[in-house]
């Protein structure tokens, strides 16, 4: 009985894995505060969460055979598997706000833009947190990897399972939110 | 300000990498979970060598009833015993959490997800690393003797976003051809071209979007539509990368509550097909030509996915939506031979939404439909004669996450989900608790479940699920592994897995390291 399957094509590959040493934790572990710094405010500041990606980033890469040695490439690594984490949660939230029903987008007009933010400041800091709290699961993941992580639209779209018309129109739709919230909890300060 | 202009956001870019002491008490006691993981994890392996090697099981996690202190007072023995019951009873509870409902009967095999039915009979695979890096941004495909790769590959100088779709030689690695500047996805291939979808890529660091996508009606109206344009179906020469010929897609304007997309191109007989919610296109696959386009007159979707499964039933495009939606077409003329809306067999509201992969065999068509309702989702899986709108077979089993794997004997394996509420102890902290996995593996001709496992705790989203011709469904959940149908387990990799494929006998995956490739036996 066949079975009509797209690209069910036989395929050959083989190339010999690099032998590197494997993680150790003396190593990794003095940079827990900056993988806890990198998923707090992507989480909009949840600190229970951010500790739950925490751990689990710090203990994949415990498991891992593949620990660079330079500390500088290290730290990538361990950004690129704390992004990795970030991203599923993100796509988990995806799925269990479909399940929930209908879209929670915004239902604003067009705001005005940001005013320019001392982001060196603390406070600051933590009233953008608190309005990536505040906006949906899908315009938060777009906004962070984005704007946050500096990611190419593309790639938010891959990684957030969309096409990049969609991720496109869902940025534009994330940011006149997150400009509304702004306006409620701070007026227009521009 | 205009909702495209995103300049005011430039200034985070960089702003959120500041280091943070979590609680110290957090902090000790995952340096210690540190130590105790260096302790415990074997070397990873990387030879080159693919021979199973039987190896003792690995038993299914049980409560543990842990014993108070020495020299305690009883009571204090007493109140450990306790807290523990309810703790253990709390973590487990999920395990008793098993098909309900169902309509197929019992599983052949029901097994915990980390052991298999026969204690001894689990084979450890071992894995070839392809190609190092992080994979989890690039959409990768198996086609043929090559691997396509699309997404970014960073930064232009002038400072737009170099997007780009490449081809690897399946054997060497070797780089064989690469395209800039637009994206490419849902790649099939038929051994003599790859067909794909095309997406311009526009975008830069410049403050306004361009016009791939039109946002009507400022302010914010619910009414309003969005347009999706730009986007060309491509036959592509596997080898050499030249572009045989090029069809543009037909625009595709829907309402701006909705979540609409074009299917995974199919090939039957000649002829590409693609469609959407409300529209069939096939393109002649020798010289893209467009042979037929036709409206599906399905109603308005209910919830905000229209989303849609094309399979191929006796030389006919057959086309799924949900709610129980079948349409069949004429293949030379695209005209509607049969139209029908299958009862599914379970309770649901079309406002919370529904989705549907679909396959197709000599006995029917295969749809899963994904269907929400009040309570718990459910799966429900049938084999239907699309011409007459019989339904052959139906199981209703615990809701799949999404993904599908249809194995080529007519069997699908997916993944259900279940949220657990954590334990007594996390719920006072204020945890939310955690998603538990499991894999159905049904039996569409029989309408029977032919295996399933326990629900297991995962850390993240590892629930990928892929099949081959009935000989292996593989998951993942604490680790990524494959099942045989008499409940052989074979343990691939202890790593998270991103993407999964399997080619010809081999499994192809992506973790943090890398591309990975492991020959099932």
């Amino acid at each position: 009985m066949d079975i009509a399957l797209p690209g069910n094509i036989p395929v050959t590959m083989r190339v010999a894995a690099p032998d590197v040493p494997r993680a150790t934790s003396d190593t990794l572990a003095d940079a827990i505060p900056r993988i806890y710094g990198y998923f707090l405010p992507r989480v909009g500041g949840d600190r229970h969460l951010a500790e739950d990606l925490t751990q689990d980033t710090m203990l994949s890469a415990v498991r891992s055979a593949n620990t660079p040695e330079h500390p500088e490439e290290r730290m990538r690594w361990l950004y690129s598997i704390a992004r990795n984490r970030l991203i599923d949660h993100y796509r988990k939230q995806g799925r269990e706000r479909t399940v929930l029903g209908r879209s929670l987008d915004d239902d604003v007009g067009e705001q005005p833009g940001l005013p320019d933010l001392d982001l060196e400041s603390l406070p600051v800091r933590e009233e953008v947190m608190a309005i990536l709290a505040e906006l949906n699961p899908r315009q938060r993941a777009v906004i962070v990897l984005k704007y946050l992580d500096g990611l190419d639209v593309a790639t938010v779209a891959a990684s957030l399972f969309l096409s990049v018309s969609a991720t496109e129109s869902l940025l534009a739709r994330a940011r006149n939110s997150f400009r509304s919230l702004w306006i409620a909890r701070n007026g227009d300060t521009r | 300000m205009n909702p495209t202009n995103d300049k005011d956001f430039a200034q985070f870019e960089g702003a959120f990498d500041f280091s943070q002491a979590p609680d110290p008490t957090f902090a000790e006691m995952l340096r210690r979970r540190m130590d105790d993981e260096r302790v415990a994890t074997p070397m990873q392996r990387t030879t080159v060598v693919a021979s199973p090697t039987p190896r003792s099981s690995i038993p299914a996690q049980k409560p543990v009833a842990v014993p108070p202190p020495n020299r305690r007072p009883i009571w204090a023995a007493v109140a450990v015993l306790l807290v523990f019951a309810v703790v253990g009873a709390s973590l487990w509870s999920v395990r008793d959490v098993m098909m309900e409902g169902q309509y197929g009967g019992v599983p052949d095999v029901v097994l915990p997800a980390d052991a298999s039915v026969t204690p001894g009979a689990d084979v450890e695979l071992t894995s070839e690393l392809l190609a190092s890096g992080a994979w989890l941004h690039q959409n990768v495909t198996v086609v043929g003797d090559v691997i396509v790769v699309s997404g970014s590959a960073g930064i232009n100088e002038d400072g737009s976003d170099d997007v780009l779709i490449y081809a690897m030689d399946a054997r060497t690695g070797e780089r064989l051809w690469e395209h800039h500047g637009w994206f490419g996805y849902s790649v099939v291939g038929d051994g003599e071209s790859l067909y794909l979808i095309k997406e311009v890529y526009e975008w830069s660091s410049a403050p306004y979007i361009e016009e791939s996508v039109t946002v009507q009606d400022e302010p914010y109206d619910p009414n309003a539509t969005q347009t999706i344009e730009g986007i060309s179906l491509l036959a592509i020469e596997p080898r050499t990368g030249e572009i045989r010929w090029e069809y543009e897609v037909p625009t595709l304007t829907y309402s701006i509550e909705l979540y609409m997309v074009w299917t995974v191109p199919m090939i039957a007989d000649g002829v590409v097909y693609l469609a959407n919610w409300q529209s069939v296109v096939a393109v002649d696959a020798a010289d893209g030509s467009e042979l037929w386009q036709v409206n599906t007159r399905f109603p308005k979707p209910e919830s905000h996915n229209g989303i849609v499964g094309l399979a191929t039933y006796n030389h006919h495009p057959v086309l799924v939506g949900t709610d129980g939606y079948v349409l069949v077409f004429a293949p030379e003329s695209g005209n509607v031979l049969a139209h029908h809306q299958i009862p599914l067999d379970t309770y649901f509201e079309t406002i919370y939404g529904a989705d549907v992969e679909v396959a197709s065999n000599d006995a029917g068509v295969i749809a899963v439909w994904n269907v929400y309702g009040p309570d718990d989702p459910q799966t429900v899986t049938m084999l239907i004669d699309p011409l007459a709108g019989d339904v052959q077979s139906s199981v209703v089993t615990d809701s799949s996450s999404g993904r599908s794997a249809f194995a080529a004997d007519g069997s699908v394996a997916f993944v259900p989900d279940k949220w657990s509420q954590g334990n007594i102890f996390m719920r006072i902290l204020g945890r939310g608790g955690y998603t538990n996995f499991a894999m159905v593996w049904v039996d569409a001709p029989s309408g029977t479940v032919r295996l399933s496992t326990d629900y297991v705790r995962v850390n993240d989203y590892a629930s990928m699920v892929v099949a081959n011709n009935g000989d292996y469904a593989c998951f993942g959940t604490k680790s990524f592994d494959c099942f045989d149908p008499a409940g052989t387990r074979y343990l691939v990799t202890d790593a998270m897995v991103y993407w999964t494929q399997i080619e010809d006998g081999r499994l192809y995956y992506s973790t943090d390291d890398g591309l990975f490739v492991v020959e099932l036996p």
